[in-house]
């Protein structure tokens, strides 16, 4: 070998020098020189790897799509629902005789630990009480209620951002248990059991997502995607069913933010109703009084009622007043307002029309992208980001500025939602082509014809597909200029389990 | 030959009889060698030096690579405001004129929240929004629950009654189907 020669006896000689003493000098300059790159290489392909994005591993069997195709639904049909509002049922859930043995600790860390446990290792007989929990199936029969109404938007327009929710959290913990429902009814092999569980988390989670509130929409994804987590786990169950088309026919998007971010516009008029005839009416000394504060900072003390500004707020207003008075003058008069009209309103009323329109400007900015595809929507976010950073270093919008919500997580996780649909959509397409193809894993996924494949909704292109013999990777990457983590990506290792 | 010659020959005979023989002579092969060795130092001192230094670089790199500190969970300190409790409304001295009514609602606290310590809306909103649903308050944990009261103490009725209305009624109560 041209690179190698014999290695005379060791001798106490290190084996450094050993292995360098058996390359001859053009290849030990080759070996030590080409060292730093390789490791730089090994380097980059390990940071490449996105620690922290671990692939979730599915080990599939073929399925062909059910027949009739919709033999499966995961959400309540008009045939299985009955007439009511779905909030009553759930609230009657919630009765104290119900919940004394589930509020206890032991019994929150029960059901964790349950979540975690893979299915083979479940303590069934000690579960076995949330499989006839009267309090669950309560939830059954709400989730197959025609419609809900939690009464929120009367509650928003009396109490604003002092609103309180307290049964959030505890829609929570029904979804936890639910879950554990279903990864017992599937460890039993109750298939049709599980998927009636999976159709009470997905319309507990898309009752929860229909309020006013942008907690109650996060609620409801989170809740959707514990529900998720166990489709996932039937699915890879030897003989589950296919739920190509059951997932295909839920509502897109799962949980609509549009009536979420119209109820964060109520909040401010409730909390300073004055705000209401601010374009059409003057100011008392009274209302001015008890604004000036609100834009001296004060505006969260404003919204609690009982609590008074203190002189620093009142004086930081008055300053804010004789600063931005000319400029909002100039302002108004250039938007179509006669100069004597605005010159006979207070300052303070000038400046604080001023800075309303400029917040509503902002606000519009950010809520408008909600309706747009998320590839659409994202560069849109971040030059509205842009503009409300310079807006706060430039005092605009003040004090309103402060209220206005950081929808972009909520946007992100709702798309995320999306996308864990359309994924999953993709692995039961596999299973269906696996099915008709002698259990072998499509080469492309151009090349499945059983079903149509979605495109990634964050990206608007197909999803990442790679087979390497047995195993296929599906991989779902982060928005364009992002750096790929656990919140805008995902990856799946998929493999076709052999036939017996 | 001349007298001085031959002094100066005895001389260096002299000298040369001094020196003491070196046992092993020159190793022609190892003076070969080193020479050698030493022109190809000469030429390849560059390399050399690449050499070490690549080798170093490598040794950094590998190092940093192996040492690298796994991904550890952050914990995130999430500040809850909570609202100091509303001082009592200022009791108001009884007038001669009004009757005082023999029933009366109770004064509620100015703010239903500060007597929970619940986190309003904005608040919560502001907390879950920048850090995830988990800084959600968790639902507060009851104790463990006193032995159930018995259905007939708790309705008043008879011990062993065997009416088939009461029969009905337990039953419902206690399996929680509608009536």
């Amino acid at each position: 070998m041209m690179f190698v020669r014999s290695i005379p006896r060791a001798g106490g000689v290190s084996p450094l020098r050993l292995a360098l003493r058996g390359l001859t000098p053009p290849a030990r300059r080759v070996s030590c020189g080409l060292s730093p790159i390789v490791f730089l290489v090994v380097a980059s392909v390990a940071s490449a790897q996105t620690p922290g994005l671990e692939p979730t591993k599915l080990t599939l069997s073929p399925a062909p799509a059910p027949s009739p195709a919709l033999k499966y639904v995961l959400l309540p049909e008009l045939k299985d629902q009955t007439p009511g509002n779905a909030a009553l049922e759930y609230y009657r859930a919630f009765s104290p005789e119900w919940w004394g043995f589930l509020r206890q600790e032991k019994t929150r860390e029960a059901a964790d630990k349950a979540l975690e446990t893979p299915l083979k290792d479940l303590p069934r007989k000690e579960l076995a009480w949330i499989q006839t929990s009267q309090m669950l199936r309560q939830v059954d029969v709400a989730a197959r209620r025609e419609y809900v109404d939690w009464g929120m938007t009367e509650r928003l327009r009396r109490e604003g951002y002092s609103l309180l929710l307290p049964d959030v959290q505890s829609l929570r913990q029904v979804g936890v248990l639910l879950a554990v429902r279903a990864r017992l009814e599937i460890a039993e092999g109750n298939y049709d059991k599980a998927v009636y569980t999976l159709q009470t988390g997905l319309a507990l989670a898309h009752h929860t997502g229909d309020g006013n509130t942008l907690i109650q929409d996060l609620v409801g994804i989170a809740l959707a995607q514990l529900t998720f987590v166990q489709l996932e786990a039937l699915i890879q169950r030897p003989d589950a069913p296919n739920l190509y088309w059951a997932l295909t026919d839920l509502p897109r998007p799962f949980i609509d933010l549009r009536k979420a971010l119209q109820g964060e516009k109520l909040g401010l008029y409730v909390a300073l109703p004055e705000l209401r005839d601010l374009e059409t009416k003057r100011l008392t000394p009274e209302q001015q009084q008890k604004l000036l504060p609100a834009l001296g900072g004060g505006i969260e003390l404003m919204i609690y009622s009982g609590s008074k500004p203190n002189e620093n707020h009142r004086l930081s207003g008055t300053l804010l007043v004789l600063r931005s008075y000319p400029e909002a003058k100039k302002a108004l008069i250039a938007e179509g307002r006669k100069a004597e009209e605005v010159e006979a309103l207070p300052a303070l009323q000038v400046v604080l029309i001023h800075s309303l329109r400029q917040y509503q400007r902002l606000q519009d900015d950010v809520f408008k992208c909600h309706g747009l595809p998320y590839w659409e929507a994202q560069p849109r976010l971040a030059e509205a980001d842009k503009r409300l950073r310079q807006a706060r270093l430039r005092l605009e919008a003040m004090p309103f500025l402060e209220l206005l919500p950081a929808i972009q997580n909520v946007l992100r996780a709702s798309v995320r939602m999306d996308r864990r649909i359309a994924v999953l959509r993709c692995v039961e397409a596999i299973r269906m082509h696996a099915a008709a193809h002698d259990g072998k894993l499509p080469a492309t996924l151009t090349a499945i014809t059983e079903a149509p494949i979605p495109l990634d909704p964050a990206t608007g292109k197909a999803f990442v597909y790679r087979v390497s013999g047995d195993q296929a990777t599906l991989f779902a990457p982060p928005p364009q200029g992002e750096q790929a983590n656990p919140s805008n990506a995902m990856s799946y290792e998929l493999s076709i389990r052999p036939k017996k | 030959m001349s007298g001085s010659t031959h002094d100066e020959l005895a001389e260096f005979h002299a000298a040369l009889a001094r020196l003491t023989p070196t046992p092993d002579g020159i190793n022609l092969a190892q003076l070969m060698y080193q020479a050698g060795r030493l022109s190809a130092a000469r030429r390849n001192g560059v390399w050399r030096i690449a050499t070490a230094a690549s080798m170093m670089l490598s040794l950094g790199l590998g190092s940093m690579l192996w040492l690298r500190p796994l991904p550890q969970p952050t914990e995130r300190i999430v500040q809850v405001f909570v609202q100091p409790p509303a001082p009592p409304p200022e009791p108001t001295p009884p007038t001669n004129d009004e009757p005082t009514p023999a029933l009366s609602e109770p004064d509620l606290p100015t703010d239903a929240r500060q007597a929970g310590g619940e986190t309003d809306y904005l608040r919560l909103r502001r907390q879950v929004l920048a850090h995830g649903l988990d800084t959600l308050p968790p639902p507060t944990p009851w104790p463990a629950a006193a032995p159930p009261v018995d259905t007939n103490t708790l309705l008043d009725l008879p011990k062993d009654s065997r009416e088939p209305w009461i029969r009905f009624l337990k039953h419902s109560l206690q399996s929680g189907d509608p009536l």
